[in-house]
């Protein structure tokens, strides 16, 4: 014990620089979250989120790295192997320097962050505490693990700037793969076999300065993690889809393709594959109804037996009763569009949708100039910002699915002299993933908002609300996934094939 | 336990080099051994084996007792290392160098400490980063002579320093020398020969001899023989003569197993009508070259003929 603590005296000694460089981050990043709460302050700094959390990250890196190599591990030079240094001392000195200059800080910016955002941290600790673990699986872990197979800053940074380029390659793949269906699951299972590999990594080299085999343990699982990332979207490529055959076309739901002209000049691009982007519009839900979409699959069939199908490609579209406005975007082969791409096709667009019904219960809240809470949401108040709406807090997690309703004969606000007031109801929809846990993140508070928005029949309205205004909340309960399925004849996929700037993707919110 | 250290067929490779070829080692308690031997013969490796800072192919190690392989922690209480190549806490300064040691060590005395920092002349307030090389070492050799080690190991402790630093840090090693065994690795055969008790040779990873400093003293001789008239080197030369060579009426080589009785008759058996024969004692570093000359002589086999001769 005596040991330990006059190793984590000496560190905190040599380390003041860093220590006062990552609280000077975590204080910042701690401001930013706070302010990013308010309205669109910083919308003309788009790089300054990310900046932020890149700051905290080199910050707690510079300290962690610099930490651990005070005690080299790696090499053959350092003078501190030949004392009396045991490496349980040594590795609970290092890591109780981590826990107090690290975790501690952190601990005590989420708790001011609850505190600002009105909950009560003593009901949070549980989720405080998981979330400091999931911060020792990743980054912290992986961080010291690097630290410990490099001999200086130097070849960290060379460390670091190879894990940062396996993971472009990883997230370019991704991109150009699409989401695995099991991606959620996919992700838990990259953090353990990271985190696992950097513990035994860790431990090898405290107990036995074993560089390379630790440096093989760790490429290791830099391979397994590509394994995933590579195997997961092939290996569960319609995994999900089954879920959604079978079941009935949901009666009520209409599509409709928007017009579009013929593009004036026919020449292609150089490219493999041609982008083909469908307008449409889908209407027919019931109310009391709310849809999200799951995934979308277009097959095309042309008289002379041309055929081509897409694979499901991920849609998280909502749908709101009334009529829905969006733009189907789907990579067809170059030399399959050429012979199909005049031709007056059949064409099926298959719809996976989960549906959501609202709840009978409802709860009217009364909105104030202040924060006012909102059951089973958060904290909200009303979002002065470009978009009026209403913003909240919640601590850990989003609401699953909370549906937003105002009668704009209720609202209390006043009607500017020759503004136009709304004439039927303006909705909004929150919707998260519903998970046991909180998704990982620094900050113990989410963030979210409603844009509450109606349709005129001509233009999209704003809504109006002011303090005074009640606000209907329910909370529509998830009833079951279906697939609708969709047919035009006579399509000529030309038509749709987009060019650049002449034809504007629209994967909008729901339009009314 | 009469050895502070003992090896067995110590062997270490890296990847197709064996710095080591299988190295038998007895330091015996009390000893002040040198480990001698060009530059790459070795001695780094075989020390940083022995202090357990790398591991050893094949072969055992032991030191005070304890299998290299096993030294950590608390058994560092009772040895001091200190190395040319080692890699101090350069932002600390000297104070609290050793203060931060200080706590380690439970037979650290404050004493003693003192009574090296004044020897050595250590500026208690200047960073390590701010001393020269030989003032960092002797910070170095304080911080391991102040918990009166058991045993104290120097790798090429002395190397690029001026010779009043270097007096210095053998006067303070010497100072220990009646509680502590001391195993010392040096290229520089002239400034170990002063104050070492036994030496160890060693070249390309084999140690080719072993032995206390007098014996060794007195097995090489410089053999001068004087004749009337011009001479020729008979072919079948005795194996223990090194080096010989004639010019005009003279010959000379070096006799590697010197005995007062036997070397004159062996002598005058092969040069029977020598006029004078004188027989004159080596310097170490004389003794080394010679051997090193030895070995690089192609019509002797290199180092097989010359582990023959030392035998």
């Amino acid at each position: 014990m005596r040991q330990i603590f006059h190793i984590f005296k000496k560190d905190v000694r040599r380390h003041w620089i860093e220590i006062l460089f990552s609280t000077a981050a975590l204080t910042l990043y701690t401001w930013h979250e706070i302010h990013s709460w308010k309205p669109k302050r910083f919308d003309s700094l788009r790089f300054w989120p990310a900046t932020v959390f890149f700051l905290l990250f080199i910050a707690w890196w510079v300290l962690i790295v610099r930490l651990i190599q005070g005690e080299s591990l790696a090499g053959d030079r350092q003078f501190w192997t030949t004392r009396p240094c045991e490496w349980k001392c040594l590795l609970a000195a290092k890591a109780s320097f981590i826990l107090a200059f690290v975790n501690v800080p952190l601990a005590i910016a989420q708790v001011f962050l609850l505190l600002k955002a009105g909950f009560p941290p003593t009901l949070q600790w549980f989720w405080l505490l998981w979330l400091h673990l999931l911060m020792l699986c990743v980054p912290l872990s992986p961080i010291m693990a690097l630290a410990t197979v490099t001999r200086n800053i130097s070849q960290s940074l060379l460390a670091l700037l190879g894990v940062v380029l396996l993971m472009a390659g990883l997230l370019a793949f991704t991109l150009t793969v699409g989401e695995p269906a099991f991606a959620y699951s996919a992700d838990w299972l990259m953090a353990l076999v990271l985190a696992i590999v950097s513990v035994m990594a860790i431990g090898l080299q405290y107990v036995r300065r074993k560089t390379s085999i630790a440096r093989i343990i760790l490429g290791i699982g830099g391979g397994m993690i590509v394994l995933i990332t590579t195997l997961v979207p092939s290996l569960t490529e319609g995994m999900d889809i089954p879920a959604f055959s079978g079941t009935t076309e949901l009666p009520s739901l209409q599509a409709e393709l928007l017009p579009q002209p013929l593009p004036q000049d026919e020449t292609l691009d150089e490219k493999d594959k041609v982008e083909v982007v469908i307008p449409m519009a889908i209407s027919g839900l019931p109310k009391g109804f709310l849809a999200q979409g799951q995934g979308v699959m277009l097959t095309a069939r042309t008289p002379d037996g041309g055929f081509w199908r897409s694979k499901w490609i991920p849609v998280y579209q909502f749908f709101l009763p009334g009529t829905n406005n969006l733009g189907l975007n789907f990579s067809i082969e170059r030399k399959i569009f050429e012979k199909i791409r005049f031709a007056p096709a059949a064409i099926e667009i298959s719809f996976a949708t989960k549906i959501f019904q609202s709840s009978n219960e409802e709860v009217v809240v009364v909105a104030t100039d202040q924060t006012f809470p909102v059951p089973r949401t958060g904290m909200c108040w009303l979002d002065s910002g470009y978009r009026d709406g209403i913003k909240c807090l919640a601590p850990f997690f989003q609401p699953v699915s909370v549906f937003v309703r105002v009668e704009p004969s209720e609202s209390t606000c006043p009607i500017a002299e020759g503004g136009r007031q709304s004439k039927g109801e303006l909705h909004g929809w929150q919707w998260a993933t519903d998970t046991d846990f909180p998704d990982y993140g620094f900050s113990p508070v989410q963030s979210f908002g409603f844009d509450l928005t109606g349709y005129d029949g001509k233009s999209p309205e704003r809504a109006l609300i002011c303090p005074g205004s009640p606000l209907h909340f329910s909370f529509p309960q998830f009833i079951r996934r279906t697939r609708a399925e969709f047919k035009f004849n006579g399509i000529k996929l030309e038509q749709y094939r987009y060019v650049g700037l002449g034809f504007h993707l629209v994967l909008r919110k729901s339009d009314r | 336990m009469s050895s502070a250290i003992r090896t067995e067929n110590l062997v270490r490779k890296f990847r197709k080099v064996e710095a080591l070829q299988g190295m038998n080692l007895n330091v015996p308690l009390g000893a002040i051994y040198a480990l001698v031997g060009p530059n790459g013969a070795g001695k780094s490796t075989a020390i940083k084996i022995l202090m357990n800072i790398i591991e050893p192919t094949s072969g055992r190690a032991e030191v005070l007792g304890t299998d290299s392989r096993r030294l950590a922690g608390r058994s560092f209480a009772d040895i001091g290392y200190v190395s040319e190549n080692q890699e101090l806490p350069l932002w600390m300064r000297v104070g609290e160098f050793l203060s931060f040691l200080r706590p380690f060590y439970p037979s650290w005395d404050r004493d003693l400490e003192e009574e090296l920092v004044k020897k050595f002349d250590l500026p208690l307030d200047r960073r390590l980063r701010h001393l020269s090389r030989g003032m960092r070492m002797k910070a170095a050799l304080a911080s391991s002579l102040a918990y009166h080690p058991k045993l104290i190991v120097m790798d090429e402790p002395f190397s690029g320093l001026d010779p009043l630093v270097r007096d210095e840090l053998i006067e303070g090693l010497l100072d220990r020398t009646e509680e502590a065994t001391v195993l010392v690795s040096s290229h520089d055969l002239g400034e170990i020969e002063s104050f070492a008790s036994h030496v160890g040779y060693l070249e390309n990873g084999s140690l080719l001899f072993s032995d206390e400093m007098n014996v060794l003293a007195s097995r090489f001789r410089e053999v001068e023989l004087t004749f009337d008239s011009p001479v020729d080197l008979p072919p079948d030369l005795p194996e223990s003569w090194m080096q010989p060579s004639t010019s005009a009426s003279v010959v000379r080589f070096i006799e590697s197993r010197f005995d007062v009785e036997r070397s004159p008759m062996e002598v005058r058996w092969v040069f029977a009508d020598h006029r004078n024969m004188t027989f004159n004692p080596m310097s170490l570093r004389s003794i080394f070259l010679a051997i090193a000359k030895e070995g690089r002589r192609p019509n002797r086999g290199g180092l097989q003929s010359k582990e023959a001769v030392l035998r």
